[in-house]
């Protein structure tokens, strides 16, 4: 289909956004939801790349640091959001290209993307990625799958359109990278000798309060390496090298199930994001249709239309009471 | 990681009330008398009365945003009128008026329903002139259900403009304030007001703020509201008189409406808040509350009759295709799935807005159930269904008609195409 510039809303699911990345053409990197700040919720997903904060948008807010203007503008991939329904998509982009970690290959189109429009303004790389065929073909892939022609205005609450913002050290600073503001914003400096985690807590911590005092929803997950292979690496070492790691044979004969374990853990969860992306891309609709005509012709249809409707009248009654 | 929303009802922000319980509020907005014409104020507030410490009725407007009480008037029993406005055929505008003076005071609601609003008015007026004995705390005009407040605080200010009124709609608003500016009286014959339904915000999410996906939750849409049309609301009617001191009018508020609009990026996409295609369900219109087909279909005695061997091996053709290694998902699975669910939910959708009609011609449904599904009645459709498929047992409805769906391509090759192909199976043309 190609009705020109046509972005869906995606998911913001974990699954979704690891699977984007990949069809992005990127590998060793996926995104992990995070419960929680603390130091136990990071130790088992680093390397930690950067974070993304995600949440229904909200007003004008003051930004938490100055914008940058000069010229490591040039140093840093900074793309201001053009399309609205692309938001989770650029902003995977703006983390994807700033990220210099030997473990992440960006993959043809986005290296071509980045060397095409490193020297371009915010705005420019903005429209660059909106106007990419390969870019949104692949964003639109991991979208729910329409019911029909026309259905495009149908969403539903896993539908919502959040807005997202970033947060990743690059070159020693630590900075915020949101769409919708002129450029990144500076955080400040990420003094050598400390992990630039324990320095965005702070800042993820205090937004997230803000948040909640205003009832918003918002969530959070954080961009890592591809724990797979992280873990087959480890392997790989262990079996290899298990004198140099200084480990006696006793010690390595436990870890190396444990490890398996866990990556049993991620291929299973790799298995669980593709059946929920096929039954995402699924159409339901002619399953629907066959059900209801096999419930009809058992004359089930009726009765269980009615008890919906019963309990449905029965919830509405509950809220009017005052 | 949020709360569950909960409004805020006055007494535990402190203060205001001086603890007493509400005993009507509703959410609306004011608008300030600017010499002859009335403005709306943007921000989201709060109107209430309560009866203080001194038996007197006080009616309250506070800023829902910084807490603040604007307006605590003193009301004396049958000395004021809370009416609507029915000039102002879009947004549903309000005025209290005295006897004892001249002074007149505008707001607009802000509940995203508008099923209350005739409630919440003859409430006010009974409770502004019939005051409860000090013993008695009234008809209990407290705080809204929690699920209502998940939504309503999640609206953005271009919900809330579509609550107003859009940019369309403009007309009957300026023609109201034209009247009023020459006479400074509000209710002069005008025509109707019609019932703008808004959008119900982005939908609450009833699991708090884990990130929203299919799995936590079985019915993701229970609260969510059929989208409203901004361009064509049903009962509309246009102005009856032209605006007279119109033309500057018109231009302020169209000034300040494309300022509202500017804000969120989140409804501008046209997905999702504006089922724009002419959707007048008449589930929503006549506040028929909405069945939740997803459930239904995944009760026992549902799963139980889709599992039975000949009606599973008629669904299995339409079952989601298998991942490589692994089997697909079986009957039961998929009525389960949260993905199934939000399917149900978006048919439904899609049925009551009378969307669906076209579709359904193409699965051999016969007349009846088409004819019942242009105009979105779900009940009539699954009797048409019921009537259909009982006459005509496997004949009708099982004739080629539904071995495609709408886009021509044959069904069993449909499934395994679509996460092969990026977006050729999006939304098709």
């Amino acid at each position: 289909m190609g009705s020109a510039g046509e972005w869906s809303l995606i998911e913001s699911d974990p699954g979704v956004f690891t699977e984007l990345t990949k069809r992005l053409g990127a590998t060793g990197v996926q995104v992990e939801e995070l419960w929680s700040l603390s130091e136990n919720a990071f130790e088992t997903l680093r390397p930690i790349h950067g974070l993304i904060f995600l949440f229904k948008w909200v007003q004008n807010e003051e930004p938490d640091g100055p914008i940058v203007q000069d010229d490591r503008i040039q140093r840093i991939y900074f793309a201001k959001q053009v399309i609205n329904n692309a938001c989770a998509t650029q902003a995977l982009i703006n983390l994807l290209l700033n990220c210099n970690h030997p473990d992440l290959n960006l993959g043809s189109e986005l290296s071509q993307l980045k060397e095409f429009s490193m020297s371009f303004d915010p705005k420019m790389r903005g429209l660059t990625i909106s106007n990419s065929d390969t870019i949104r073909k692949a964003h639109n892939s991991v979208a729910r799958q329409a019911l029909f022609e026309f259905d495009g205005q149908i969403t539903t609450t896993s539908d919502e359109v959040y807005h997202y913002v970033g947060y990743m050290p690059i070159d020693g600073r630590l900075y915020e990278l949101d769409g919708l503001r002129e450029g990144p914003i500076d955080l400040g400096p990420i003094p050598s000798d400390k992990d630039w985690l324990d320095i965005v807590r702070p800042v993820i911590t205090k937004r997230m309060n803000r948040y909640t005092d205003g009832e918003i929803h918002f969530n959070l997950m954080a961009f890592v390496a591809d724990k797979k292979m992280l873990l087959e690496r480890q392997l790989q070492e262990l079996i290899a090298d298990s004198d140099l790691l200084g480990m006696n044979p006793s010690e390595v004969k436990a870890e190396i199930p444990r490890i398996k374990q866990l990556i049993e853990i991620e291929e299973s969860k790799r298995r669980r994001y593709e059946k929920e992306m096929i039954r995402r891309r699924h159409n339901y609709l002619p399953f629907i249709v066959e059900l209801l005509k096999i419930l009809a012709e058992e004359k089930k249809l009726m009765p269980l239309y009615e008890k919906a409707k019963t309990r449905a009248t029965e919830k509405s009654a509950k809220k009017m009471k005052v | 990681m949020t709360s569950g929303a909960l409004f805020g009802n006055s007494s535990s922000l402190g203060g205001s009330s001086g603890g007493n319980k509400h005993l009507v509020e509703f959410r609306a907005g004011r608008m300030t008398l600017k010499g002859r014409t009335v403005h709306p104020d943007k921000r989201k507030g709060l109107l209430y009365v309560y009866q203080g410490e001194d038996s007197l009725m006080h009616f309250c407007w506070k800023d829902r945003t910084t807490g603040d009480v604007e307006d605590d008037l003193l009301i004396f029993p049958d000395d004021c009128e809370f009416l609507r406005v029915n000039e102002c055929t879009t947004g549903r505008v309000y005025v209290l008026k005295f006897k004892s003076s001249s002074k007149k005071y505008f707001f607009w609601l802000q509940e995203p329903k508008t099923d209350k609003d005739d409630e919440y008015c003859r409430r006010i007026n009974e409770v502004l002139n019939n005051p409860p004995t000090s013993s008695g705390r009234g008809s209990g005009g407290g705080a809204q259900d929690g699920e209502l407040q998940n939504i309503l605080n999640n609206m953005s200010q271009h919900q809330l403009m579509q609550l107003f009124g859009g940019v369309g709609q403009i007309g009957g608003l300026s023609s109201l304030l034209g009247t009023m500016g020459n006479s400074n009286n509000s209710s002069s014959g005008g025509s109707t007001g019609s019932s703008v339904r808004p959008s119900s915000g982005s939908g609450a999410n009833s699991r708090g703020g884990s990130a929203p996906r299919g799995d936590a939750s079985r019915t993701p849409s229970r609260a969510r509201e059929l989208p409203a049309p901004t361009a064509t609301p049903p009962n509309t009617a246009t102005t009856t008189q032209p605006p007279r001191s119109g033309q500057i009018i018109l231009a302020d508020l169209q000034r300040y409406f494309s300022g509202l609009g500017n804000a969120p990026p989140d409804s501008e996409g046209g997905t999702g808040e504006t089922g724009g295609t002419g959707g007048s369900g008449a589930n929503a219109a006549s506040g028929t509350p909405r069945v939740d087909l997803a459930a239904a279909l995944a009760t026992p005695e549902s799963v139980e009759a889709a599992s039975a061997p000949a009606a599973a091996a008629r669904l299995a053709p339409h079952l989601p295709a298998a991942p490589p290694n692994d089997t697909s998902d079986d009957v039961r699975t998929t009525l389960l799935s949260p993905q199934f669910a939000q399917a149900a939910s978006m048919f439904t959708t899609a049925l009551s807005s009378g969307q669906l009609a076209p579709v359904i011609s193409q699965f051999g449904l016969g007349p009846e159930a088409v004819a019942a599904a242009n105009t979105g009645d779900m009940q009539a459709f699954f009797k048409a269904i019921e009537n259909t498929t009982g006459a005509s047992e496997g004949d009708k409805s099982n004739d080629g008609k539904d071995d495609k769906d709408k886009d021509g391509k044959p069904k069993d090759k449909d499934n395994s195409k679509q996460d092969k192909d990026g977006d050729s199976t999006m939304c098709i043309d």
